[in-house]
């Protein structure tokens, strides 16, 4: 059979309609996965970053791959194979590590000083004390009832800006913007306090090349001081530490204290001769950029033109630190509140059973034999109080002794009054009242008699007692 | 600010942001759902509980009263006799009150009804009846079928009888010969207490009868 132009065309359009289907499916699936893979490995992102060194204006790029250099590049800003090279790996944070030894310190103790006007003053020192351009960051010690908190910044250079401009055009969030010094300073205070007790006093001595080096002090917890030394003679090296440690009994240092110096082994001496300074020497490996894993890295500086890089950076990483726990919580008090409703609706089934049985089983005019229990009660009560059996008590008791001329009873207030006139009596009058005064509680009940008399007519009021 | 969408698209940035966000607004949504749902159920069941509670009540009303039917069954006949089940109007009290003055031997003088709400629909009312009666007994026994026979709870709250006549050969020759008469003049002051059953008792009343 031969098969016409038309057919194939359609067979290679349903082709391609498959294919693109197959590919979206594909990229769906991967674009869940990263997700996944991301939200389960949190605490070890990144696995896969790029690390940007700065020294003397030269740029190195190290890429990481779970936690093992594969790529080491020398790199200009013009270079155009680096920035081929970091398009290709969109999705991988870089961190920029400058050298930074033009750092400036300021340190301000802030026991005193209350919330509110903390973050003014704060803001006030980042704008008079710095350049708008630098790089500024700042951390907060509490070292027992003192609180210090120290300014650091960087001063950026034109080329420092142009790289960050060109970090901003990337796609790659930016995982820190951190100085090599500081970060490697700390880094070997702790390695080195491990190991031996370190005084009050502590010089780290950072290499960036064979000849230059960068002091940083420290007093405790606080960075006071960064300076360079160009030297490759250790007497060199102590006068100069000695007339930096000179300058610092401006800073509290008193002549004759004891400094530990922390320098590479490889530059660490014998000795110096100034008693005063103790020297640990650090191990070289510690020192290499190529180990260096700034996981939880001790100043991150953020430029306003990488803030959204940045942002990019840590955002995912605040949501799932607060909103996975968060989204636990409501999934508990959810299960929580569905297992008390489980309860509540099985209550509720056995209520309204309950109700339905009693309430199948109540007659058809149970309504009106409601109302009428009500009123029943009321229409007994009424009686009680009717004065038909005090009328025939009347009539027995006056029956043919007197002739009553006018009766008036009045009911107000649970009592009632009754007001008898006679006009004739057959007897005479004092045995009369006699006879009713010893039988009207056996007729009337507990009653008050009261007699009077006007012309011919005698009257008589019977009042009951007050119940109470 | 320019927002750069193609860093904020990628799953580990935005898809991992959007999820979470879905992720948490789906278990709110639930949680909530679920406390309304429970809210529901426990307004429910209290006002289920409430409802049988009252049931109960008024079964045990309503033996209560079976209780009293058997111990006052007399009062019970008059109670039944009254009329309950419809609106009560003034022309009802009226025509009942002739009916009283036809059988009791008695002559109004004037009634004068008081604080009427409504003539078509009444609940309370008192009246004021002016009469003469040839007997005091014909003023009494006029006194218990107004107790007994008019519709609803009536309530006796005064009554005064007083001799007009002295009663001599000459006036009992005269209402011996048929002469009308009349040797007592009485007020009597008495109150109407109505309570109106509601429209679907009166139906399940009629579907009953």
């Amino acid at each position: 059979m031969t098969k016409l132009p038309g057919w194939n065309k359609k067979a290679e359009v349903s082709q391609t309609h498959k294919q693109n289907n197959k590919n979206f499916w594909h990229e769906s699936q991967s674009y869940i996965f990263s997700i996944w893979k991301r939200i389960a490995n949190w605490k070890v992102y990144p696995l896969d970053y790029i690390h940007l060194h700065e020294l003397f204006g030269l740029y190195t790029l190290y890429h990481f791959q779970n936690n093992t250099l594969i790529h080491t590049q020398q790199i200009s800003l013009e270079d155009t194979s680096c920035r081929e090279y970091i398009t290709r790996h969109p999705n991988t944070p870089i961190c920029f590590i400058v050298q930074a030894q033009d750092c400036e310190f300021r340190t301000l103790p802030t026991n005193k000083i209350k919330m509110w006007d903390r973050v003014f003053l704060l803001n006030q020192i980042k704008t008079n004390e710095f350049r708008p351009d630098d790089l500024i960051g700042h951390y907060r010690i509490k070292h027992f009832s003192e609180r210090t908190d120290t300014f650091v910044s960087i001063r950026s250079t034109e080329e420092i800006l142009q790289v960050f401009k060109t970090l901003a055009s990337f796609e790659n969030p930016i995982s820190g913007i951190l100085s090599w010094d500081l970060e490697l300073s700390l880094i070997i205070k702790k390695h080195a306090s491990i190991t031996h007790p370190l005084r009050a006093w502590v010089v780290t001595i950072i290499p960036a090349d064979a000849a230059n080096f960068t002091i940083l002090i420290f007093f405790q917890e606080k960075i006071l001081l960064q300076r360079v030394i160009f030297t490759k003679n250790t007497d060199d090296l102590e006068k100069e530490l000695c007339s930096t440690l000179r300058f610092l009994q401006r800073h509290g240092y008193k002549d004759g204290q004891a400094v530990s110096v922390l320098m590479p082994e490889e530059n660490s001496t014998n000795g110096f001769s100034n008693a005063a300074l103790e020297i640990i020497a650090i191990p070289q490996k510690i020192l290499g950029k190529e180990n260096f894993k700034p996981n939880k890295s001790f100043l991150n500086f953020s430029p306003k033109i990488l803030f959204q890089a940045r942002l990019a950076h840590e955002f995912p990483r605040l949501c799932i630190k607060f909103l996975i726990p968060l989204s636990f919580i409501f999934l508990i008090l959810w299960a929580s509140v569905q297992i008390k409703s489980f309860f509540q609706d099985y209550e509720y089934k056995w209520l309204k059973a309950k109700y339905e049985k009693i309430h199948n089983k109540i007659p058809e005019d149970f309504e009106y034999q409601l109302h009428l229990s009500n009123l029943f009660p009321l229409y007994l009560d009424n009686s009680k109080k009717s004065s038909f059996k005090l009328i025939s008590s009347i009539q027995k008791l006056l029956k043919d002794k007197v002739r009553v001329s006018l009766i008036s009873w009045d009911f107000s207030e649970q009592n009632f009054k009754l007001y008898l006139r006679f006009t004739q009596l057959t007897k005479p009058l004092h045995e009369f009242k006699k006879y009713i005064n010893n039988n009207a509680e056996r007729f009337f009940g507990k009653v008050i008699l009261t007699w009077s008399e006007q012309d011919k007519d005698t009257t008589l009021l019977i009042q009951q007692r007050d119940k109470s | 600010m320019i927002i750069n969408w193609k860093i904020w698209i990628k799953a580990e940035i935005g898809g991992v942001i959007l999820s979470l966000f879905i992720l948490l607004g789906f278990f709110f949504f639930i949680l909530v759902k679920s406390i309304n749902h429970y809210q529901i159920t426990h307004e429910k069941a209290q006002t289920i509980n409430e409802q049988t509670n009252i049931l109960i009540t008024q079964i045990d009303t309503i033996e209560s009263y079976e209780k009293l039917i058997k111990q006052e069954p007399q009062k019970f006949r008059t109670f039944k006799k009254k009329k309950w089940t419809s609106t009560l109007t003034l022309n009802d009290i009226n025509e009942i009150l002739y009916t009283l003055q036809k059988k009791s031997n008695i002559l109004f003088i004037f009634i004068q009804p008081k604080n009427i709400s409504n003539a078509n629909n009444i609940s309370k009312a008192e009246f004021s009846l002016n009469i003469q009666v040839l007997r005091d007994q014909h003023f009494f026994n006029f006194l218990q079928k107004l107790e007994l026979e008019l519709p609803g709870i009536v309530k006796i709250k005064k009554y005064e009888l007083k001799r007009v006549k002295e009663l001599n050969q000459q006036v009992a020759k005269k209402i011996h010969e048929g002469e009308k008469m009349y040797l007592f003049e009485g007020t009597i002051d008495f109150e109407i207490e109505y309570i109106q059953p509601q429209e679907k008792h009166l139906t399940k009343q009629s579907k009953c009868h």
